[in-house]
């Protein structure tokens, strides 16, 4: 930005980043769920996109980011409970492909709902007057606050699910969970009460994604297939139900982006889909999928 | 005898008088009923759903208000069919071919989408049936060789930019450019008329940066402009990108270092209640923003606002001044159209003052119009494209060198 190219390459090091950690926490919600469900659940984007709207409703209603962000959060892993007590519940005798299909369908449902309701127009959500503008980092590079703040929460987020994940016993009971479900259900646990908080749970972080997106990508009927599109690259780049693989596809897909954009804008689209297929040809597990068959 | 020839001749003047009064109500109710059974038929093709569904739901109701104020015209009712294209060509074929073969509209307006309008345009146009495009904006349609049944009312894609390039060097005093545009044939032909006009008065573009349609983080393009060898950044994006591109630009403080300026498209009085401060301060050039100070336009504004509940804007007023003209020339033939080649005739000689101003079609039918440079202001807690200047007559070959005489600002 304006000085010379290391600094373009650090602020596009920054873009890739902020990018990617925004897509993290819709990835890793689908990628728990995915790998525990075994189901890839489309209607993850349609409640990233769901509760930007919230939001924007909410904050243009009370002027406030935070109780836009809360209402949001809730909202959407409420719809999310709903969704899985009183749809899913009913297919998990039978073909993945059915509720696979109940995904999409409900995809569809929530997005024409979003554009009857709130109509084609793009909307945004104002970030916090604290967090507008940009910060100086010094050798000519101008960061925008608010971009900074979202790789801190992508990166604390992470570093929570890392410790649930490796050190409690929530944890223990979702990684087993991804490894053999019926299993698991064998040892007593009670399997279904853990598919709806993990899809409640997933519901939550893509609306936190779709309220903290909003300042940045907006809200707008489309995005919800957008989102889902790249989380669907990330997950199988990553590996199905590993969370490590889903931090480290998002930062890779997050930078491919980038750079793509900046250094080869005519293979943008390419360098996001090309390691996808490199990836399935190679290793179809994913980079950190456990290996089943 | 006398008697009876009186009385014959009574009762046959009697008879007389009922036959012929018999006659003229047959006569009179006979075109009565030509007149209701053949009401002028318009078909619309506009995206109801869609990533356009927005430019499309403004078009359609600029024609609905235009109509609702007008509902018959020179004594024929007027009808419409509106059919959505979902801006795909596919979608926006067949939907043409509805309205030419199941509904036989006597004319087709509309059309959003340039894919769309190179799609549909042959088949209408072949059937000799006048198509008048109130928004695709792919200039191929209006230049060569051009069918007689063509017409458009909005603009080509090139048109404002070519008054917008020559206003940036000799008005506002910019030598250096970059040029931030989509990479797909609309970026191509309108960042196409800014750099012609630029460069030929002598400014320099530094560097071209393209984006596709649809991008959601323009974090990698905005980093990417070397703003400190440029005086200004030229940017044609539309519709959800231009308010991510705004905001995301905002975040980085580009405003901070260069000044933004382009199409009208960049900041429209649609999207500018989206965009907010991040817009403020964009200076952008296109034929119509709802701020012009003219009573026709004072009037437009005011009932458009009092039918539909929204502000008026580019899509509605393109539309609106479409049927404007299209009512002019069926009042120029009397309402009879079974020459369809007289209402062509009538239509290609239109000349009116519309909400825009100043309206008239060249040789091949293209709109010629007043392009408006607008800066993008908060005021108390509205955004607006206030007016700061207005370059008449722009045509889509528009060059410096056909620019009559300075002009004076006109705007509130």
């Amino acid at each position: 930005m304006g000085g010379g190219a290391a600094s373009q390459l650090v602020a596009q090091i920054l873009n890739g980043l902020s990018f990617g950690m925004l897509l993290f926490l819709v990835s890793s919600g689908l990628t728990v769920i995915f790998g525990l469900m075994r189901v890839l659940s489309l209607v993850h984007g349609s409640l990233y996109l769901f509760g930007g709207y919230l939001a924007f409703t909410v904050q243009r209603a009370t002027g406030k980011f935070h109780l836009a962000l809360i209402v949001a959060v809730l909202g959407c892993s409420l719809l999310a409970w709903v969704i899985e007590r009183l749809l899913h519940r009913q297919l998990y005798v039978g073909l993945q492909l059915n509720q696979v299909l109940l995904t999409m369908g409900l995809a569809f449902v929530i997005g024409d709902f979003v554009l009857w309701y709130w109509g084609g127009n793009p909307q945004t959500v104002t970030p916090p007057e604290i967090l507008r503008g940009s910060l100086s980092l010094g050798f000519g590079i101008v960061y925008p606050r608010y971009r900074l703040l979202i790789i801190g929460i992508g990166l604390a987020i992470a570093a929570l699910f890392h410790l649930v994940w490796d050190r409690t016993r929530l944890g223990a009971i979702l990684r087993a969970g991804v490894d053999d479900a019926e299993m698991l259900r064998g040892l007593g646990v009670r399997i279904g009460i853990v598919f709806t908080a993990v899809f409640a749970g997933g519901g939550a972080l893509a609306a936190f994604a779709g309220t903290l997106g909003g300042p940045f990508l907006g809200v707008y009927p489309g995005l919800d297939f957008e989102v889902i599109l790249l989380s669907v690259v990330i997950v199988v780049v990553g590996g199905v139900g590993s969370l490590t693989g889903a931090f480290l596809g998002s930062i890779v897909i997050g930078l491919l982006d980038a750079f793509s954009k900046a250094y080869f804008p005519v293979f943008s689209y390419f360098a996001m889909f090309g390691p996808m297929i490199l990836i399935l040809a190679f290793k179809p597990t994913g980079l950190f999928g456990a290996d089943r068959t | 005898m006398r008697s009876f020839i009186a009385t014959a001749l009574r009762s046959g003047i009697r008879s007389a008088v009922f036959t012929l009064f018999v006659a003229g109500l047959i006569l009179v109710s006979g075109v009565a009923v030509a007149q209701e059974a053949k009401p002028f038929k318009i078909g619309v093709l506009a995206p109801l759903t869609g990533p356009q569904t927005q430019l499309g739901q403004n078009l359609v109701a600029g024609v609905r208000f235009f109509f609702q104020q007008r509902p018959a015209i020179a004594g024929r009712s007027v009808q419409l069919v509106v059919e959505d294209t979902v801006s795909q060509p596919g979608q926006g074929l067949s939907k043409a071919r509805k309205l030419l073969d199941l509904d036989r509209v006597d004319i087709v307006m509309g059309i959003v989408n340039s894919a769309v309008l190179d799609a549909v345009q042959g088949m209408i146009l072949g059937r000799r049936v006048p198509l008048i495009v109130t928004n695709a904006g792919s200039d191929g349609f209006t230049k060569g060789s051009v069918n007689r049944y063509a017409f458009r009312v909005s603009h080509t894609n090139s048109q404002n930019n070519l008054a917008l390039g020559w206003y940036a060097y000799e008005k506002l005093g910019y030598r250096r450019a970059a040029v931030l545009t989509y990479d797909f044939i609309a970026g191509v032909e309108h960042a196409g008329g800014f750099k012609k006009t630029f460069t030929e008065m002598g400014g320099t573009i530094t560097q071209e940066v393209k984006a596709p349609l649809g991008t959601s983080d323009f974090g990698p393009y905005i980093s990417q402009i070397r703003t400190g060898e440029i005086d200004v950044l030229y940017v044609f994006l539309a519709g959800a990108d231009a308010i991510r591109f705004m905001q995301q630009a905002d975040s980085f403080g580009l405003k901070n270092r260069t000044k933004i300026i382009g199409p009208g498209f960049v900041a429209d009085d649609l999207i500018l209640a989206a965009q907010r401060d991040a817009a403020v301060g964009v200076v952008t050039a296109i034929q119509y923003v709802n701020t012009i100070d003219t009573p026709e336009n004072r009037e437009f504004t005011a009932a458009y606002r009092k039918a539909t509940g929204q502000e008026a804007n580019l899509y509605a007023e393109d539309a609106y001044t479409a049927c404007e003209a299209v009512a002019k020339a069926l009042e120029e033939v009397r309402g009879d159209t079974s020459d369809i080649s007289r209402f062509v005739n009538a239509l290609e000689s239109v000349k009116f003052t519309s909400p825009r101003g100043p309206f008239r079609f060249d040789k091949n039918h293209q709109a010629v119009f007043t392009v408006y440079v607008a800066r993008v202001t908060k005021i108390g807690t509205q955004y607006r494209n206030t007016i700061i200047d207005q370059i008449p007559d722009v045509g889509q070959d528009w060059s410096p060198a056909s620019r009559p005489q300075p002009s004076r600002p006109q705007g509130r």
